[in-house]
């Protein structure tokens, strides 16, 4: 409580509280400014790096590492080599998974994103009786943990005698993963005045035409999101696919058992380092598609979906 | 679904049953089929004496859970797994909260560079982080051979890897995204008046932040509760890969119940137990999201 | 759609009602009618994760080019049953004389014809009673075998002054150990260095007093190894320095360059027989034959054998290269002490988990 006797208080003079909603900008200005005073601007920014350097650094040292001549993760260099990637793309079981992973996610992402935002429509813009219960269900899909739904799936799957495969895992998936869609596009079409698709339909529009003319460029920017969103919670998914999964393996399962039963470590980094890379592309390919989708094209968007979507 | 290629009139009575019907069917009926089902059947399993007994159709018994309560070990690891998941969350929150409020406020024209660059964090395949992490924290690791080549250490340091540390570090990487977009979401959402009118009133930065800050973001910090708190207690991969001989959560119970042991019906009556705390805690944040919201 | 949920809801009902055990064929696989054709369509094969390495497999996938061979790996055979019985299917399944109970307890195995493979009376360890099911019908061809001993880092212990379980225990390696984790090798190993004789035929309580030597020595360990390859992984990245564990396991170490040497104890090396067998839902039998076949031939266990691994068929012991000739032999694993599946293999199995959780 020191701190607050020796505020600098009076620095500038308090602003009337009726002036600041016209004036919003310069209120967040100020307030950023005053807190500079306490907290340098520098600490703000080593925090970013420090939490950057957690999340990104152990990626990138594996990236390093997959050129390194040596079969063992570690220092000292070895010299440079493309071998392991030589040796990854003649993995057929590397191979096969990542395959497995991307035919499963495409699918899902497309299911997904179909069923969620025909689902998302219907809970925004219908009434009809159990819109709650339904509503319920769906956000409910989004907290139970999958290592639940994971074994929820191979129990049910045995009892009815239904053989695990890519299906069941991509299945599973599809189930878990179109309600993120739901929140994600429910999020943004709450947003957007129903006024627009009022006048289209008084219009002639019908429903049919409101949805591809007036709906769908409104809530581009959300199914670009949900979409890799979608594709990315699939082609993760570790859980669901280990719990329900046959012979066919998927990328992240793949992973999982080579680092308890394989020696090809440096094989694992090769191609753990082409899947970052090609996520690191298809986010920022997202993103700016998102940007041209959207009618603004500010990134304002981004911020509003990714708060929208976890509300 | 080919009703909605029918022009309709609004407010026709048709529209009012058909249209839902036409949205809503597929969907509602994949989630009842594939979520709801297969969540009944492990509830039956989890009340049914079982297969391992050799007895044929359902008998209703109590003993699965009676079983997977009382025995000490379960109790033992879901002490471990408590200890893990809250540190893990704590972690977090004391990184999300200040994290989150540099980019709400102080990141100008690098808020959404940042953020997307959470969002990548998340999208990166967790297996591999949970690799990347193994080969750094190693007794041979990048860390230890970093610190003893420069002389800070003369023995590598042996906790770091196959540790309740690693663990907790790798769990902690793998859901920060999670935590920090709903507490930065709730951020956003303020409005900068109240603190100047909490400066004007003599507030330190420290009241500020207590009084103020903290009440106003309350509701995104229940949602990030909501959103990896409850996985963090089922996390089983990161234990298995990096905890060595101290990682053995409650996650890998489940499935040394039901994949290792092939008891379908103690996995699953220790599945439900878990659904139905964390259906529980749910429950008690959403409450207090909403509770907070609506006061401020 | 309403019909659909409707459906779908009394489908989950009878699930739960029904709780049928899945179905398969107890008697004995007919052998196929042309032994000589190559196998076609797909064969599914469950196995150690250690067994499915391309040297072993490649000659079978160029022998049967129109076979799709697809493979899945477990750590036990607890666990393979486990899945087995959960609806994940398979055409041939490993096994392993310690601990095949769950798979045969489940009815997940189908007896097969001898004489659908030739070599059998010819291999190694096929007289042992594990082999054959209380009709007498054969259960599993045995494809592998070898013994269980101790490894060390040569660049950081003296392997001289090494010769005995105990030295797991020893407090100069704390935190530089690792077990295998496996039940029956990780209590066997605490039984022996505390100089119990029979670790394959413990009592209830040598049982709990081998757990609580392993828990009141578990700073020693580094880590549990889930199979022999995460072992190489803890000596490759210098996690640990002494372990037990195969002979094969060694020697795929040093084909990697890693320092080490594997040592038999003075208390008696362990040996185990693995094999491989027809599940009960197996559908492409002929090809499932095939597999055995190859796993039974000379040229196989030639390849088998110089993985560090006991030569199973006589006639390949000439074909395996000079450094292995010796350790190929079976009568090598003569002294050693033969891994059984105990009668109260639950009381080890509960007490390995206790060490675990810690």
């Amino acid at each position: 409580m020191a701190g607050a006797a020796a505020s600098p208080a009076g620095i500038r003079a308090p602003r009337p509280s009726g002036a600041v909603d016209d004036l919003p900008p310069p209120v967040r200005r100020s307030f950023g400014h005053r807190i500079r005073a306490r907290l340098p601007g520098l600490a703000g920014g080593m925090l970013v790096a420090f939490v950057m350097l957690v999340l990104f650094g152990p990626v990138l040292m594996l990236a390093l590492f997959s050129f390194n001549d040596s079969s063992i993760i570690s220092l000292p260099w070895e010299g440079f080599t493309t071998k392991w990637y030589e040796e990854a793309w003649a993995n057929g079981q590397a191979r096969d998974a990542v395959t497995n992973s991307l035919i499963v996610a495409t699918i899902v992402m497309v299911l997904s994103v179909v069923l969620g935002t025909m689902a998302a429509w219907g809970l925004t813009r219908l009434r009809f009786r159990g819109r709650g219960l339904i509503a319920g269900l769906n956000g409910s899909v989004l907290v139970v943990p999958w290592l639940i739904i994971g074994v929820a799936g191979l129990i049910f799957f045995s009892q009815i005698q239904v053989q695990l495969s890519l299906e069941t895992i991509a299945l599973m998936h599809l189930v878990v993963t179109f309600p993120l869609v739901v929140a994600i596009v429910s999020a943004g079409l709450v947003r957007f005045q129903r006024s627009l698709e009022e006048a289209a339909i008084d219009l002639g529009a019908t429903q049919v035409q409101m949805l591809r003319y007036v709906v769908l460029p409104q809530i581009g920017p959300s199914i670009a999101a949900a979409s890799i969103f979608a594709f990315a919670w699939s082609f993760n998914n570790f859980e669901i696919s280990f719990f329900t999964g046959g012979f066919e393996q998927t990328f992240p399962v793949w992973v999982f058992s080579i680092l308890r039963q394989s020696e090809n470590l440096p094989v694992v980094n090769a191609v753990s380092t082409v899947i970052a890379a090609a996520q690191i592309v298809a986010v920022f390919a997202g993103w700016a598609l998102m940007k041209r989708l959207s009618r603004s094209g500010e990134d304002e968007n981004l911020t509003g979906l990714l708060t929208g979507g976890t509300r | 679904m080919e009703a909605a290629a029918i022009p309709v009139r609004r407010s026709s009575r048709a529209k009012r049953l058909v249209q839902p019907l036409a949205f809503m069917a597929t969907p509602t009926a994949l989630l009842i089929a594939f979520f709801l089902a297969p969540m009944l059947v492990m509830l039956g399993v989890a009340f049914d004496r079982g297969l391992l007994d050799g007895g044929v159709g359902f008998n209703f018994t109590l003993t699965n859970f009676t079983d997977v309560i009382s025995d000490p070990l379960n109790r033992k690891v879901a002490l471990t797994t408590f200890e893990i998941a809250t540190t893990a969350m704590l972690v977090q929150l004391i990184v999300a909260v200040p994290l989150a409020y540099v980019i709400a406020f102080k990141a100008g024209r690098w808020q959404v560079p940042i953020l997307l660059f959470l969002v990548l964090a998340d999208e990166l395949n967790p297996m591999v982080r949970i690799y990347a992490w193994r080969m750094l924290l190693g007794r041979e690791g990048l860390i230890n051979e970093g610190l003893m080549s420069i002389g800070i250490i003369n023995h590598p340091i042996d906790a770091l890897l196959f540790s309740q540390f690693a663990v907790t570090v790798v769990l902690s990487t793998s859901y920060l995204t999670y935590t920090v977009i709903p507490i930065y979401g709730a951020m956003k959402a303020i409005d900068g008046n109240v603190f100047e009118a909490a400066r004007d009133l003599g507030a330190g930065w420290w009241t500020t932040t207590r009084r103020v800050l903290l009440p106003l973001i309350a509701p995104g910090i229940f949602i990030s509760l909501l959103l990896v708190y409850i996985p963090l207690f089922t996390d089983f991969a990161s234990p298995a890969l990096v905890g060595g001989t101290s990682g053995y959560m409650l996650g890998n119970v489940v499935n040394d119940y039901v994949l290792e042991a092939g008891d379908l019906n103690r996995g699953a009556a220790m599945s439900i137990i878990m659904l139905g705390l964390s259906a529980l805690f749910a429950l008690v944040a959403y409450r207090l999201a909403r509770i907070n919201r609506l006061e401020s | 759609m309403k019909g659909m949920i409707a459906a779908l809801a009394v489908t989950a009902g009878l699930a739960v009602a029904g709780c049928g055990g899945g179905g398969g064929s107890s008697s004995v696989v007919p052998p196929p009618k042309d032994p000589d054709a190559p196998a076609t369509g797909t064969l599914r094969f469950f196995a150690y994760g250690d067994t499915i390495v391309d040297p072993m497999l490649d000659p079978f996938r160029k022998e049967n080019p129109d076979l799709n061979l697809k493979t899945a790996s477990f750590d036990s055979n607890k666990a393979a049953a486990a899945k087995l019985a959960g609806g994940f299917e398979a055409d041939v399944v490993e096994v392993c004389t310690d601990e095949m109970k769950p798979l045969t307890a489940r009815g997940l195995l189908r007896p097969l014809d001898e004489k659908a493979v030739p070599e059998f009376g010819d291999l190694a360890f096929s007289e042992r009673p594990e082999v054959r099911d209380a009709n007498g019908d054969v259960l599993f061809v045995p494809a592998s075998a070898g013994p269980q001993g101790l490894i060390v880092n040569t660049d950081e212990i003296d392997p001289a002054t090494i010769d005995s379980y105990a030295d797991l225990f020893d407090s100069r390696y704390a935190g530089n150990v690792a077990l295998e984790a496996t039940p029956l090798t990780a209590i066997g190993a605490a039984a022996l260095a505390m100089g119990m004789d029979d670790p394959m035929n413990l009592s209830d309580e040598q049982v709990e007093e081998a757990k609580n030597y392993l828990l009141d020595h578990r700073d020693q360990f580094r880590a549990f190894a889930e199979s022999d390859a995460s072992m190489v992984n803890l000596f490759k990245s210098g996690e640990v320095v002494i372990a037990d564990g195969g002979r094969g396991t060694a020697q795929a170490m040093i084909d990697d360059g890693v320092p080490v040497e594997w040592i038999a104890p003075k208390e008696g090396a362990l040996s185990w027989v693995c094999g491989l067998a027809i599940t009960s839902q197996a559908q492409n039998t002929d090809a499932a034959y095939k597999l055995i076949n190859y796993y039974a031939s000379p040229q196989a266990q030639a390849i088998s054998g110089d993985m560090g691994f006991v030569a199973m068929n006589p006639k390949a012991l000439p074909m395996v290269s000079p450094a292995f000739k010796k350790t190929a032999d079976p009568r090598n694993l003569q002294n050693a002490i033969p891994q059984t599946e105990p009668e109260n293999s639950d009381t080890y199995d509960r007490a390995w988990q206790e060490v675990q959780a810690g």
